[in-house]
């Protein structure tokens, strides 16, 4: 698509593992895996499902320093968990890509954030006072108004340029680092704040139960004895720019965004193809995007979320694309994490760029042993593998249908 | 620069009653709800309108722009967690509140296996889905885009903005705006070729997106007029597209303003002479 | 059993969304998963909701369900023993 090179200059994130990236590449290491009991301090509940909580306060110093300074008097709870978690990682990437607010409002910074959960309106007390008649005071109406995530980093910033909120389910992070690719390749802005993120919600917790897609376990990609996934919560962002700019303003790229592709399969409201089809041609897609082959690439880090069908299918499409599986590490994250859902994407980009960096991939949480039915046989608990070049693979599949592929390198 | 791309068909639903489903497709939408009906039938529609080209499935793409996307399933979700208590929540409903249930159907039932955005925002959702479809044809990513605007009713929605109006009465009924865009050297003879999109977005109080208090749009200094209903900016857009197709006018700059920014979109005739033989209008690219 | 039967097929018409299916044309033997009816694993695992809301019944996983929703009949047979 263009031979303009998107350098990723920055990266901010939190999770389950922890806030920001030092504290997450060494529990990463260790495997560290907190994942529990939905805590009361989230929502009330009386189902077992345990999930991946980010922690209870979602502002870090560096997120607070950012309101502070921006909007000293924004009321508390006029601001969702998902936005709190959005600021923290965005405050940790301008940090690290040595951005000040002032030279970003200098500057046209185009801002994509995927999303799930932060973009309904999901407050219940609201909707049951509506249902018994009782008019109430639309102030939640006029904070969901202002929640647009993107709308609102940019207000919050106080920068101008294109906006976007992607709301594709479980591919949204990876859609949105790929649509902010795209507008840095077509001069739509000079700079870009790019990625995901999503609170845990009663809702949606209560709709993956209703689907029977959620682990009462801890969850096992691709492991034999896998039974579901596990929600969790948190924000992934990157910073992408042209790799001419970056060099100019004396910032030093930690990879590239290479090559992105999207697809449909066209199926099921809610199974995946069974043959991944739908992945098989976003990866091709992406492949030719990023002008690399195939047999280049040292790593995956896969959709992987532990229910039968993602995993199976996801496994097979695999089988189809790689000329020799056995020689890339494949990999899921979620036993780290959780199902971040809007975020996914976007962690999982910080993560695959991580081990990239690192040189070396550990092997996925929670799948002790690999099925044996599965087409390809992913990287198990406890091993690690070397990684032979910097060049990767995030990949998501969403409910809908969507599948969407990323290829980074690492620096 | 981006090139010109082709805007080959639109179509506008305005009401439930531009909303009938075809037979051949009512088993397909048995459990869909009014949004998901609203994108199947305007998408059905606007390709059929559309001039056929030889593509393969994953080359379209579909592209929406929703404000509120499927809220009202939301709450029919809500409901029954709320009165049949958490084991009992209906897996149906859930699944067709995530915003990106409706592309996912025009995928399916449409078999467009390209890529598929759903955006949402609350300023002008329908013209960021243009943009994006714009720069995926002319990247290449896609030969053929379907973008779509659609937004459901919701009394929920209605009755807050009711409030945050002194109680002035507001009801808008569900609609959707569907656009085939095409390559310029695949455009049907009709086509309207859409120049540049120019989107700024300011901040603003929000209770403004759900009021649409001062929104006014105009296109060459004809009267400017606004609306209350989320969807009117995109039936004017559109409306705009229909009447230069046929007109000997040679182009437009449709601007929008609000309190939460401004739009423009430069539009332009795809020209015939006397003959009726093609002359292409070649701008200044 | 042939009230059960009969609220049943009802029970699917109505909340499985099967506007054009009249409850008396459901065959009691034929399949209602992929062929016969046609319902998909997302009215499987609606259905699952709608025994335990209606019948009180409960399916503890997909695989349990597999065989008692194959027709009418066997659905009836296991809302029988476990209501």
């Amino acid at each position: 698509m263009t031979k303009l090179r998107a350098a990723v200059t920055g990266t901010g994130c939190v999770s389950a593992l922890g806030m920001g990236q030092y504290t997450l590449w060494e529990n990463l290491q260790r495997g560290r895996v907190s994942c529990g009991p939905v805590p009361e301090w989230l929502f009330p509940t009386e189902l077992p499902y345990p999930v991946f909580t980010a922690p209870p306060e979602p502002l870090s110093g560096a997120g607070r320093d950012l309101l502070k300074d921006i909007l000293p008097d924004l009321p508390a709870d006029s601001v969702s968990r998902t936005l709190l978690l959005a600021i923290s990682a965005v405050a940790e990437a301008i940090g690290k890509a040595d951005l000040s607010i002032s030279y970003l409002r200098k500057t046209r910074v185009g801002i994509a954030l995927g999303t799930t959960v932060g973009s309904t309106f999901n407050n219940e007390a609201y909707y049951l006072a509506w249902r018994q008649g009782l008019h109430p005071n639309p102030g939640p109406v006029h904070n969901y108004l202002g929640g647009n995530l993107a709308s609102a980093l940019h207000g919050i910033l106080g920068t101008r340029g294109p906006s976007a909120v992607i709301t594709n389910a479980c591919a949204s992070g990876t859609d949105a680092i790929g649509l902010a690719r795209g507008w840095i390749a077509h001069g739509q802005c000079e700079l870009a704040i790019a990625g995901g993120a999503d609170e845990l919600s009663r809702i949606a917790y209560n709709g993956f139960v209703s689907l029977q897609l959620t682990d009462s376990s801890p969850c096992k990609p691709f492991d034999q004895k896998r039974n579901g996934l596990n929600l969790g919560e948190g924000a992934g962002i990157v910073i992408i720019e042209s790799q001419d700019r970056a060099l100019r303003r004396g910032a030093c790229p930690i990879g590239w965004a290479r090559g992105y592709g999207s697809a449909s399969d066209a199926w099921h409201p809610t199974a995946p193809h069974p043959e991944g089809r739908g992945l098989k041609c976003a990866f091709g897609k992406a492949i030719s995007d990023a002008g690399v082959h195939v047999q280049d690439i040292a790593l995956i880090n896969a959709h992987g979320t532990g229910t039968r069908a993602n995993d199976l299918a996801e496994a097979k499409a695999l089988a189809a694309l790689l000329p020799d599986p056995d020689e890339v590490p494949i990999v899921s994250t979620k036993g780290l994490t959780g199902h971040t859902l809007g975020a996914a994407g976007a962690i999982e980009a910080i993560f695959t760029l991580l081990a990239l960096q690192h040189g070396q991939a550990s092997g996925t949480v929670g799948c002790s042993v690999p099925d044996p039915v599965l087409s390809v046989k992913p990287l198990p608990e406890g091993q690690t593998s070397l990684l032979r070049n910097k060049l990767g693979i995030s990949q998501s599949l969403a409910f809908g249908g969507g599948n969407s592929v990323l290829i980074l390198e690492a620096a | 620069m981006i090139s010109p791309v082709a805007v080959s068909a639109t179509k506008k639903v305005v009401s439930s009653k531009d909303l009938s489903v075809p037979d051949s497709l009512a088993r397909a939408l048995r459990r869909a709800d009014d949004f998901i009906r609203l994108a199947v039938v305007s998408a059905k529609s606007v390709i059929d309108l559309a001039p056929s080209r030889q593509l393969l499935p994953e080359q379209i793409g579909t592209f929406m722009g929703t404000a509120y996307g499927p809220i009202e399933t939301s709450f029919r979700f809500l409901d029954t967690l709320i009165d049949d208590g958490e084991r009992q929540a209906s897996p149906t409903l859930f699944s067709h509140s995530v915003h990106n249930a409706a592309a996912g159907y025009v995928a399916r039932l449409l078999d467009i296996q390209g890529p598929a955005l759903t955006m949402t925002s609350f300023s002008w959702p329908f013209l960021t889905a243009i943009s994006e479809a714009r720069l995926a044809v002319d990247s290449g990513r896609v030969r053929r885009a379907l973008v779509l605007g659609i937004e459901a009713n919701s009394p929920v929605l209605e009755d807050a903005c009711r409030q945050l109006q002194g109680n002035k009465a507001v009801s808008w009924q569900p609609g959707a705006v569907a656009w085939v865009l095409d390559t310029v050297d695949q455009a049907g003879r009709y086509a309207v070729l859409l120049e540049d999109t120019v989107l700024t977005e300011i901040p603003c109080n929000p209770d403004v997106f759900l009021t649409r208090t001062g929104e006014a749009w105009n296109m060459d200094g004809s009267i400017p007029r606004g609306s209350r209903h989320p969807m009117a900016y995109a039936y004017a857009l559109t409306d705009a597209v229909s009447r230069l197709r046929y007109s000997s006018q040679n182009i437009i700059k449709w601007t929008i303003t609000a309190p939460f920014g401004q739009a423009q979109l430069t539009l332009r005739n795809r020209d015939f002479d006397k003959q009726g033989k093609l002359r292409e209008i070649v701008g200044q690219y | 059993m042939d009230q059960l039967k009969q609220q049943l097929k009802e029970m699917i018409v109505q909340d499985l969304n099967l506007p054009d299916v009249k409850p008396e044309d459901i065959d009691d033997k034929a399949p209602l998963f992929e062929e016969g009816l046609g319902l998909d694993s997302l009215d499987a695992v609606e259905l699952v909701v709608l025994l335990q809301k209606h019948f009180g019944v409960q399916i503890a996983n997909m695989d349990e369900g597999k065989e008692a929703f194959a027709s009418i009949e066997s659905l009836a047979q296991f809302v029988d023993r476990r209501r």
